[in-house]
């Protein structure tokens, strides 16, 4: 048995000391990070076999505020992405980011660690608080290291809607204290909620949800913020802080006041509409990197509808399929990152003949658009197919959400003909090994996750 | 014990990322697809039948499971997949010569592994990850020459195309998975009777649309010709075994269920309109590998056909005795690339191209396509036109009189003049080129003996005997305006033709285009109109910053202002 603490506690020993290292060695960060995100991988791998021991620790007896970490039934996926996820930001992070490193890698493993704690604690105001260091943290990142033109917009376009989504998520834990007189996880899932306080609570997380998904019409912050950013804070964004909402969702909404979640099932109507604007939308991209971004959203929005169903296999769906997504749209921005550097553009229009001149990366793009189009063998098929099959129980017509996924294919073949066929341009070179490895390992887990998605099942129990 | 068929295509995937040489890379893949061919020959002559099954994952009382069984038809199917992989690859070395060779092979191998296993599949689920690999597979062959425009262009249409079959199929799938619980095919076909009618017709509509789309049926047929610009080979296989078929043999094998139904008059009548377009289309066409792929597309919808009357054996006959014909010719064709360099019949009909050895393999497929007797053609017609009906076989003589034509026109447009060139095939082609034409003169005799592993009705009756007489009209007719007259003969351009229907399709696609353009319009305006508070926040800061400049006589007057607009307020309110 390990303690949940570790995870959370190396993470944070880690920004220390980045922070302490700037003033002696600007080399040596690098070498810091990476040992202290693999030391937590390898706590958290370790712990996966042996166990993981709960903590608790009582911060103001008054209100009966403790700094209590344990997992819930639907914990270990999420813990899974979170910490696996940040490893194939760090290649990214050391081309991109040249100046002020120590600031990046300390706010880098300060995320780290609390999203970690999000996903681990079991007590509602240490998550709220693990939420808005979260994105106080990112803010910062985009602001001082997102591209220099739009980054002071896109940086307060995030602050505003996020906050916006913390203020409801903070609104809702408050009334969840006043009816419910806990902090905790467990007795608020045991005791007794009122019709009409719990329509209020579960209206706020929707909200908050929609806002950080993002679900349309909250999505517009995603499309500067994201864009703005460089790839390593898109992959925390992107397969992270997007999950954060739905997470949430699932624990209050579906786990814990399940006799009221399922009047809001009239709202995957939202989700559908908002699968088939952003495919659209998608679909008119001629920029590689804002057509992941609005893919990503995508899928974020389709496991949205999962989720809202209230079913539980679609819920085992949406889990799956977020995990999954978060995975692939890692490996999709490393790809558009790719792009840029080696054409210095990722403009679709003046790029082609990838598969000719650079083999490998163009490899990697057939393997993970196609796994996002839901090819079998691949994570996405399981996610979607499974989220497919429980919304059709709930209605049949659902399944027009089919008919977006078409328009998805339609503009994913649409890129790889764009890029990888066609005659090469000269002088394009391939990725560098270290990429290779590093879209290899991603490419290694979302096969894993296709064949053998009970792995993933398994770790996964509806119940606090 | 079943999945031992599978394995050899399987090992030969991972094999051939790790060999290099055309040499050694196509015995492994003729070594494993051979091997595939004498386990699953053996198999189906001791009788073998059993059931794999294993639970891929659970999800609260859900069991998904995957299972792989040994029915006849599936055994079949096997025999039949493996052969024809196994001649298109011992003809692959001849074909290809230069580029990307391990990428072909790899590729091929992931398309004959497909299709094997998802004959052999009994789960829905299993049936379905086999044929979306199966679209996918064709997809990235049919792409295979990725420098030419046109092959990217055709790729992608046919994936395009394919994927609206699939997601059909997908929804049959959940629909039935819904209501029975069970993925397994037998299971789903013996509860037949437990479902409403409309759900039935519902599923029936659907896994017809599937079947439509994947064997190119009107009106998902515009594909097809485009994916010529594959490599000719993977053509031959496309067509003859793999992914055409595949959506012929999921009518075969779903044909309890919608025979159960009242859509097969729907799948008539779409299987005619079908034939009779693509006949036209064939009447037409220059490209020799274009035309073959209309005489498919029409071949497909004689399947479809007989399945929808209720000879579904016969239809499995004829599919078989298709893939060997159509394989034949096409390896042909193949042939006459790599010497001529052209696949246009009239320069064919200028350099002159025939002797023995070229033309008489042709004659014989061609033979065979237009169903003359003794060829295998003629038998397996009298298999699938065993039930049709008087309407149903006025119709069919019509349409034999048009294939022999069109069939005709092709030979003898292209074999008109004789070749001054001396042609030696090699051993590469010997083999699978005369295997075929053996087939073709004598397979039609199997009839009698596979009704021992499935029953197939048949009969010599008046009805196929004027349809042979119609077609040796047909051949005639075309010998008199193409070989003595050297007519050249347009045909109906139409409304099917290359330029009109296919343009119609395009324009659906760029309609869909110029909507996503005008939503993403509104996006960026609705973005832009977000963006604003991020702006005006960030003013507002600054707004906010100048307000405190330290100047104790500001906050003064500030704070005067205040106090006067407080007092204005409660007088407001208090009076």
């Amino acid at each position: 048995m390990i303690s949940l603490l570790l995870l959370l506690v190396i993470p944070l020993i880690g920004s220390a000391v980045v922070l302490l290292l700037r003033r002696i060695e600007d080399n040596l960060i690098e070498y810091v990070v990476e040992t202290f995100v693999f030391l937590t991988v390898a706590i958290f791998l370790l712990s996966l076999l042996t166990g993981f021991s709960s903590f608790a620790f009582p911060i103001l007896p008054l209100i009966k505020f403790n700094l209590a970490l344990s997992l819930n039934g639907i914990s270990l996926p999420f813990l899974l992405i979170a910490v696996l996820v940040p490893i194939f930001a760090l290649l990214p992070a050391h081309k991109e980011i040249k100046d002020e490193k120590s600031t990046f890698y300390s706010l880098f493993l300060l995320i780290y660690a609390m999203i970690i704690g999000i996903f681990i604690s079991s007590d509602i105001l240490l998550l709220f608080i693990f939420l808005e260091i979260t994105l106080v943290s990112m803010f910062f990142l985009i602001y001082l290291f997102g591209e220099k033109e739009t980054r002071a917009k896109a940086s307060v376009e995030f602050l505003i809607f996020t906050q916006l989504g913390s203020l409801a998520i903070l609104a809702a834990f408050a009334l969840l204290f006043s009816s419910t007189g806990s902090f905790a996880l467990s007795s608020i899932s045991s005791s007794h909620v009122s019709f009409f306080d719990s329509i209020i609570i579960l209206s706020l997380m929707i909200f908050a949800a929609m806002i950080e998904s993002p679900v349309f019409p909250l999505h517009v912050w995603v499309t500067d913020a994201y864009d703005s950013s460089p790839t390593p804070i898109v992959i925390l964004l992107s397969a992270l802080v997007s999950r954060l909402g739905l997470y949430f969702l699932l624990l209050i909404g579906f786990l814990s006041l399940s006799s009221t979640f399922t009047v809001f099932q009239p709202l995957m109507w939202i989700g559908v509409l908002s699968v088939f604007y952003l495919a659209f939308v998608a679909m008119a991209q001629s920029r590689f990197k804002r057509m992941a971004i609005y893919s990503s959203a995508l899928y974020a929005s389709l496991a949205f509808v999962g989720v809202m169903s209230g079913n539980s296999t679609a819920i085992y769906g949406s889990i799956f399929l977020m995990v999954s997504y978060s995975f692939i749209t890692s490996a999709v921005f490393l790809i558009a990152g790719d792009l840029k550097s080696l054409n210095g553009t990722d403009d679709m229009t003046f790029i082609r003949g990838l598969l000719s001149s650079s083999p490998h990366l163009s490899f990697f793009l057939f393997v993970f658009l196609l796994a996002s189009l839901g090819l079998p063998g691949f994570s996405n098929f399981i996610g979607e197919f499974v989220t497919l099959l429980g919304i059709y129980t709930v209605s049949p017509w659902f399944l027009v959400t089919l008919a977006a996924l078409l328009i998805v294919t339609a503009f994913y073949l649409n890129a790889l003909k764009r890029l990888a066929f066609g005659r090469s341009i000269k002088g394009i070179r391939d990725i560098p090994r270290t990429e290779i490895v590093n879209l290899s390992f991603l490419a290694f887990i979302i096969i894993l996750l296709g064949i053998l998605p009970s792995l993933l099942f398994n770790i996964v129990g509806l119940g606090i | 014990m079943i999945a031992l068929i599978l394995i050899p295509m399987l090992v030969s995937m991972i094999l051939v990322p790790f060999f290099k040489g055309r040499k050694k890379l196509a015995f492994i893949s003729i070594s494993a697809s051979f091997l595939s061919f004498l386990i699953s020959l053996y198999f189906l002559l001791i009788g073998y039948s059993s059931t794999q099954s294993i639970t891929w994952f659970t999800i609260g009382s859900y069991a998904f499971s995957l299972s792989l069984t040994a029915s006849r038809i599936g055994m079949l199917m096997a025999v039949f997949v493996s052969f024809i992989s196994t001649m298109v690859l011992i003809f692959s070395p001849f074909y290809m010569k230069k580029d990307g060779t391990r990428r072909y092979y790899f590729e091929i191998s992931l398309f004959i592994f497909s299709m094997l296993g998802m004959v052999l599949s009994s789960s829905l689920l299993l049936f379905y990850i086999f044929w979306e690999l199966i679209s996918i597979t064709s997809y990235l062959l049919i792409g295979f020459y990725h420098q030419k425009e046109r092959s990217s262009q055709a790729a992608r249409k046919a994936l395009m195309m394919t994927r609206i079959g699939d997601f059909s199929l997908l929804s049959a799938m959940i629909l039935l998975f819904s209501a029975l619980k069970t993925f397994s095919i037998p299971l789903i076909l013996s509860s037949i009777s437990f479902l409403s009618p409309s759900f039935l017709s519902l599923v029936s509509v659907l896994i017809f649309i599937a079947a439509l789309a994947k064997s190119a049926q009107f009106p998902f047929y515009v594909w097809l010709p485009d994916a010529m610009e594959a490599p000719t080979t993977v053509t031959a296989l496309l067509h003859s075994s793999t992914m055409i078929t595949s959506g012929a043999f999921l009518m075969i094998l779903f044909s309890k269920l919608i025979l159960s139904t009242t859509i097969p008059v729907l799948v008539i009548a779409i299987s005619f309109l079908t034939i009779f377009v693509s006949i036209l289309l064939a009447l037409k066409e220059r490209d020799s590998k274009r035309l073959m792929a209309y005489s498919t597309i029409e071949s497909m919808g004689f399947i479809f056909l007989a399945v929808s009357t209720g000879s579904v054996n016969g239809g499995l006959f004829y599919l078989f005795s298709h893939g060997i014909f159509k394989a034949a010719s096409l390896l042909l064709i193949g042939e006459l690339i790599i010497w001529f360099g052209t696949r246009d019949i009239y320069k064919l009909k200028r350099i002159g191209i025939r002797n023995n050895s070229t033309f008489i393999p042709m004659l014989i497929a061609v033979l065979s396509l237009s169903a003359i007797p003794p060829f295998i053609g003629f038998f397996a017609h009298s298999a699938f036109t065993y039930d049709f009906n008087l309407y149903e076989q006025v119709l069919f003589v019509i349409i034999s009189f048009l294939t022999a034509l069109f069939a005709f026109r092709f030979l003898f447009i292209a074999y008109r003049d004789r070749t001054s060139m001396q042609i030696k095939r090699g051993i590469y082609q010997k083999i699978p080129i005369w295997t075929l034409v053996i087939l073709m003169l004598l397979g039609g005799f199997s009839l009698f003996v596979i009704q021992k592993i499935i029953l197939i009705p048949y009969s010599f009756d008046p009805f196929i005997l004027v349809c042979a007489a119609v077609s040796a009209i047909g051949a005639y007719l075309a010998y008199r305006m193409f070989y003595i007259n050297d007519t050249t003969f347009e045909g109906v351009n139409g409304l099917f033709g290359r330029f009109t229907y296919d343009n119609m399709l395009s324009s659906i696609g760029k309609s869909f285009y110029a909507a996503s353009r005008g939503v993403s319009v509104i996006d960026d305006r609705f973005v832009g109109a977000y963006g604003s508070i991020g702006f005006g926040a960030i003013n507002l800061s600054y707004f906010g910053r100048r307000l405190q400049n330290g100047d104790v006589g500001f906050y003064i007057d500030i704070l005067l202002v205040g106090f006067v607009v407080l007092l204005a307020i409660l007088a407001v309110i208090v009076l």
